[in-house]
């Protein structure tokens, strides 16, 4: 035993001074540690909330419901969606007396955090050159065929967070006996 | 192997773990006090894969902030109790006025029985200074309110500078003044 001890002095006198770098080392780390540690418990947050919930996407386009009801002799006929982004609406008037004849044709929602426009391009067959067909959108009128028989293709802007009504406005200069057709290709951009 | 170094190693261990302890209830009693909501989220991209996350930055700033408050708190204790034997239990500076009183009030116990409590102080001012450190720079990140961090160096200035009352007034009683050991 009394062997065992001195042998171990005079190794710890011998060898012990090479035991002093381990020794610093020991000291930098009893520091580095807790540094490392106090810095790595800064907490963190989060940004965004809304916009990490599983499951849960942002719409990034604009939605068109059309309106199926018929009034005032103007109905949809048809709803035809190649893409998310493209609607043709295909409209079956019925024989109208002159006058104005208006009907709600669809509602667009924009629920995306940006600002879309709707190019609206008519394409009209069979309808009297003197009838007025526009779409009334906020009191303003954006005119699809005029008196002349020309075409116009209006472009309508929806806001972030919009749902506005689309009224089709049809004004006859005389009567129209017979059934008419037309379609309107809505592409969103 | 070097006694100074054996005995910073050893003076190290209790304020390191106190760091760390004390930022970590800092920040359980400030989830406590203000009711914040918090969770775990595992991150890859950093050197620990554990990280608090608060709803909002206010939160996590809060949190934050009283934490660093308290483990500045907790070392500036362990620097006071240093400082209290230095200046009046080392045996070095014991008298009879100050044995007796320190038989009234029963604080026998914080007796120092090392020859100096110096390297002991030191790593505890170094302690210290790091986590005063630590607040400034989250401070100029904008992720400490600034009142804690000048309350951290105003505290860590005065402790410093009672330290080094403390030393030069045990270096003055052995060393030699005017060419006389003092002792």
């Amino acid at each position: 035993m009394y062997t065992i001890q001195k042998t171990a002095k005079i190794l710890q006198e011998k060898f012990g001074k090479f035991l002093d770098p381990f020794v610093i080392f020991g000291i930098v780390s009893l520091f580095i540690i807790p540094v490392l540690v106090v810095l790595n418990l800064k907490p963190t947050y989060n940004d965004s909330p809304q916009n990490n919930v599983l499951g849960v996407s942002e719409n990034t386009t604009v939605e068109i419901v059309p309106n199926t009801d018929k009034a005032d002799g103007i109905l949809i006929e048809n709803v035809e969606q190649p893409d998310e982004e493209n609607y043709i609406i295909i409209y079956d008037i019925s024989p109208q007396t002159e006058g104005t004849f208006k009907n709600l044709s669809f509602t667009i929602s924009n629920p995306s955090s940006k600002e879309h426009k709707i190019q609206v391009s008519p394409t009209f067959v069979d309808t009297p050159e003197s009838s007025v067909i526009s779409l009334m959108v906020d009191n303003v009128k954006f005119i699809l065929h005029d008196s002349n028989g020309k075409t116009y293709p209006p472009t309508i802007y929806v806001e972030p967070g919009d749902e506005i009504p689309v009224y089709l406005v049809i004004e006859n200069q005389e009567k129209v006996n017979f059934e008419t057709n037309f379609s309107l290709e809505a592409i969103i951009e | 192997m070097s006694k100074l170094l054996k005995k910073i190693l050893s003076a190290a261990i209790f304020p390191a773990a106190l760091m760390i302890v004390s930022k970590v209830l800092g920040m359980a009693l400030a989830n406590r006090i203000f009711d914040l909501g918090w969770s775990v989220q595992s991150n890859t991209t950093g050197l620990f894969s554990i990280q608090i996350l608060y709803p909002d930055r206010q939160s996590a700033i809060q949190c934050n902030s009283y934490s660093n408050l308290f483990m500045i708190t907790c070392l500036l204790i362990g620097v006071g109790v240093t400082l209290f034997q230095g200046y009046f239990l080392h045996s070095s500076h014991q008298n009879p006025k100050v044995l007796i009183k320190m038989l009234k009030f029963d604080f026998l116990v914080w007796l120092s029985d090392t020859p100096t409590i110096f390297p002991n102080m030191a790593v505890w001012l170094a302690f210290l200074w790091t986590g005063t450190v630590i607040c400034i720079t989250q401070s100029l990140q904008d992720f400490t309110y600034p009142w804690i961090s000048v309350f951290a160096i105003v505290a860590s200035i005065v402790v410093t500078w009672l330290g080094v009352r403390d030393l030069e007034r045990e270096l003055d009683t052995i060393l030699p003044k005017n060419g006389k050991l003092n002792i």
